[in-house]
């Protein structure tokens, strides 16, 4: 099932001989429940097109739907509430909410929400993250590879349909950026998350079930894959 | 009416006689004794010293304001949230000048409610703490919430 979809999409940044085009008329159909990976380098689209699949940056033309439905035909209050509602974020920086505890950033989405905790599931993402004895830290007390692993907890805890991850190993050491790319990975099996992520990083873009390659604005490869 | 003082230097202006009753019992009529270019111009520095202040809290946390308007809080909510903060310094000063009138009156021993001047006071403070809360917010609107900016997110 279709859970995602992007059709005839384009960005254009600046104007006149600034124009640059970021993406140019890419469509995409992403699965429900796959992990997805854009593999690109530096200025290829690849972040372009992942803000523009989330909501964030409205394309120069083309129609994103989100579970059917169209998210640039709704007004910015409901698109904001949408995002919260069923889009998780993972990012390379300014992650988390520095006035915040550990527990606090965790359930941010639910609070705005106005939502009921579930207790118990967010205590079992947090036992699966290890972060039981940060639960309480604030985010500058906290490591690279754990305030990574707070944002992965935050996109879980709302129950999204989906979650963006924008190079989220880029900031991380060898061995912090393994254990994050394993947590989504086991986000997107015991919670049947569909996981899309942006990486410049082939070995990391290995975990996923299908690799996006983007190169000028435009998707040059998409090749599935099996993976254990 | 208004009758000129000159005390130390500084410019006073009488304002008229006030009735106080002491704890004795006995009335009795005393000056009031208010500058007030003094006060405007206390007020407004108050005003700008906190504009600023606030302000200058919000670039620090430019980026926990942007993250908030990523993963899903709308405008109208992010300017309740200020207005809030702005209704809760409010309470906070009207109990702090509650505090004050209650020291002043038990020093000089007198007992005057000043419903009048406290509800005045209270609405212009009101309108100052909302102003201060808010303005910022809208004066960095498109910085703080501008996330068409093609990647700067990463």
């Amino acid at each position: 099932m279709i859970i995602l979809e992007g059709k005839n999409l384009r960005k254009t940044y600046g104007y006149a001989e600034n124009k640059v085009d970021a993406i140019k008329n890419i469509s995409i159909e992403i699965e429900e429940g796959s992990f997805v990976a854009v593999v690109g380098t530096s200025g290829s689209g690849k972040s372009t097109l992942l803000h523009v699949l989330a909501g964030l940056v409205k394309p120069n033309a083309g129609k994103v739907y989100l579970q059917g439905e169209s998210l640039y035909d709704m007004n910015d209050d409901r698109l904001t509430r949408l995002r919260r509602r069923k889009m998780g974020f993972v990012f390379q920086f300014f992650n988390l909410i520095t006035t915040h505890n550990v527990i606090e950033n965790i359930v941010l989405l639910i609070h705005l929400d106005n939502r009921q905790v579930d207790e118990e599931y967010v205590d079992e993402i947090i036992d699966l993250l290890k972060l039981k004895e940060k639960k309480y830290a604030f985010i500058h007390e906290l490591s690279g590879g754990q305030q990574q692993r707070v944002a992965i907890a935050r996109a879980l805890a709302s129950k999204p349909a989906i979650i963006f991850a924008d190079e989220p190993t880029g900031n991380l050491d060898a061995k912090s950026s393994q254990e994050v790319i394993q947590l989504l990975k086991i986000a997107q099996r015991k919670y049947h998350e569909t996981v899309i992520m942006v990486t410049h990083d082939e070995m990391i873009a290995n975990v996923a079930d299908r690799i996006l390659r983007i190169e000028d604005g435009q998707i040059i490869q998409d090749t599935a894959q099996k993976n254990e | 009416m208004i009758e000129d003082n000159d005390i130390g230097g500084i410019s006073i202006y009488d304002m008229g006689l006030k009735e106080f009753t002491r704890y004795n019992g006995s009335i009795e009529e005393i000056p009031l004794l208010v500058d007030n270019e003094m006060m405007i111009v206390g007020l407004i520095m108050f005003f700008i010293l906190c504009y600023y202040l606030n302000k200058n809290y919000l670039i620090n946390h430019q980026r926990d304001y942007m993250m908030m308007r990523i993963v899903g809080m709308t405008k109208r909510e992010m300017l309740i949230k200020e207005v809030e903060k702005g209704f809760y310094s409010f309470v906070i000063i009207n109990i702090m000048n509650i505090t004050l009138i209650l020291l002043v009156e038990s020093y000089f021993q007198i007992v005057y409610i000043p419903i009048v001047e406290f509800l005045v006071m209270s609405f212009i403070c009101l309108g100052i703490c909302v102003v201060i809360y808010m303005m910022p917010l809208y004066v960095l609107w498109n910085d703080l919430i501008n996330i068409d900016n093609g990647g700067g997110l990463s």
